[in-house]
């Protein structure tokens, strides 16, 4: 346990004062990145049950109202599911600009040894080296790594909101054919959209249950 | 679950994700590093054969040329006044007398006052001590070439104790290499000029100047 740490404060020093903000960076990412996944994963559900049980306690009511009642629900949804993904998607381009500028500062760091000592002591101008490349490389992984979750999160709220969108149809659909208020070109449309959010459905059910 | 709880969690989680990315950068730099440890660990192969015969460096050895003769320096002439020419007799003829009459129409005339002598230069005698002296350069050719010589000069000492007509009488080497030089020297010298009665008469002098490389 020691020795992962030892390697890790050399690795930091040897980078320079940038990295640290790099590793900042990647805490502060990967936070929001961990975030978003609980709030798809936990917190989404409940709140799509919650408005599900919000809705169903509601009377009926005329049918615009409750259109526009539904529209604001899942907007406030989708809101929801990607509120962070602005901010996850600004730092995964600032990563390689920090290592950009980590580069930058070690370079100058090198010319400094350069103007001090001279081209024939390699061993002095290492420092500034590993200063300029180690921050480089940082970012690019920090940035990298971030990437591919940002996309899935941005494609998975997408998803996550348009299934609400439909389940909340259906659910108000099924209100109205029970108060014996019918529309056909509605329903066909709630069902072209049941079908594909039973799958979703079931699952949201069934957490209810829980 | 709240909130705050949430972002708690989510930073404890993304901490610990954060520190293992940058785990595993250290694990892809130092990898190398350690190939390195271990490459340097190794033994190097020799490339050179340690088991030959160990050859015995002859020295040539070569007879050392005889150091050059030692240039022996020309010893400084003196310079020297010429010793006093004897003065010439007039050969003692004997003639037989011409008898003839003096008489002539022409004897009443005046006779002609008979030329002055001409007075032609005396030999100096008084030491060679100039009066004042221009030293001589050295001919650049000649020191380049390591030359040494003299040259043995007369020339005539006017009354007022300049010098002229220098000619070269002798010159070692015959090259001519120090005759200009020496010529120009000496016609700035300065002598005291040759008395004879009371008078400063000129007189001919000879004078050897040595050119000498010293050292």
């Amino acid at each position: 346990m020691i020795e992962p740490i030892l390697n890790l404060q050399r690795f930091l020093d040897a980078g320079g004062p940038v990295l640290w903000v790099i590793l900042l960076v990647a805490v502060v990412l990967w936070t929001l990145i961990i975030e978003r996944y609980w709030h798809h994963w936990r917190v989404f559900p409940r709140e799509l049950s919650a408005v599900r049980a919000r809705r169903s306690r509601l009377p009926p009511q005329e049918r615009r109202i409750a259109r526009m009642l539904l529209r604001k629900d899942v907007s406030e949804l989708r809101q929801g599911l990607t509120r962070s993904l602005t901010a996850i998607r600004t730092l995964i381009a600032a990563c390689p600009l920090l290592g950009l500028l980590g580069t930058v500062t070690g370079m100058i760091h090198v010319f400094d040894v350069i103007g001090f000592s001279g081209t024939g002591n390699p061993r002095a101008m290492a420092a500034g080296v590993s200063m300029a490349t180690i921050p480089t490389m940082a970012g690019l992984v920090v940035a990298l790594s971030g990437f591919v979750f940002s996309i899935r999160l941005q494609r998975g709220g997408e998803a996550h909101a348009r299934e609400a969108e439909d389940v909340l149809k259906r659910d108000m659909l099924e209100g109205e054919r029970k108060a014996g208020v019918r529309s056909q070109e509605s329903g066909v449309r709630s069902q072209e959209s049941g079908v594909r959010s039973k799958k979703h459905l079931t699952a949201v059910i069934s957490t209810v249950e829980q | 679950m709240n909130t705050p709880v949430r972002f708690g969690v989510s930073l404890v989680l993304g901490l610990l994700a954060a520190v293992g990315l940058f785990l595993l950068m250290n694990f892809l730099v130092s990898r190398g590093e350690a190939g390195i440890e271990a490459q340097r660990r190794e033994p190097l192969p020799q490339f050179i054969r340690m088991d030959d015969q160990e050859q015995i460096v002859r020295r040539r050895e070569r007879e050392k040329p005889e150091p050059p003769e030692e240039i022996k320096p020309i010893p400084r002439l003196e310079a020297v006044a010429t010793p006093k020419q004897p003065t010439p007799q007039p050969p003692a003829f004997d003639l037989p007398r011409f008898d003839f009459p003096t008489d002539l129409a022409l004897a009443g005339l005046p006779l002609a006052a008979p030329p002055p002598a001409p007075t032609g230069p005396v030999a100096y005698t008084q030491s060679l001590t100039p009066i004042s002296q221009v030293p001589p350069q050295y001919p650049v050719r000649a020191r380049r070439q390591g030359i040494s010589g003299w040259v043995r000069l007369e020339f005539v000492v006017n009354p007022d104790g300049s010098v002229r007509d220098v000619s070269v009488v002798e010159a070692e080497p015959r090259e001519g290499i120090f005759d200009q030089e020496a010529v120009r020297a000496l016609s700035r010298w300065r002598f005291h000029p040759q008395m004879q009665d009371g008078k400063a008469v000129p007189a001919i002098a000879t004078i050897t100047i040595v050119f000498n490389l010293e050292g």
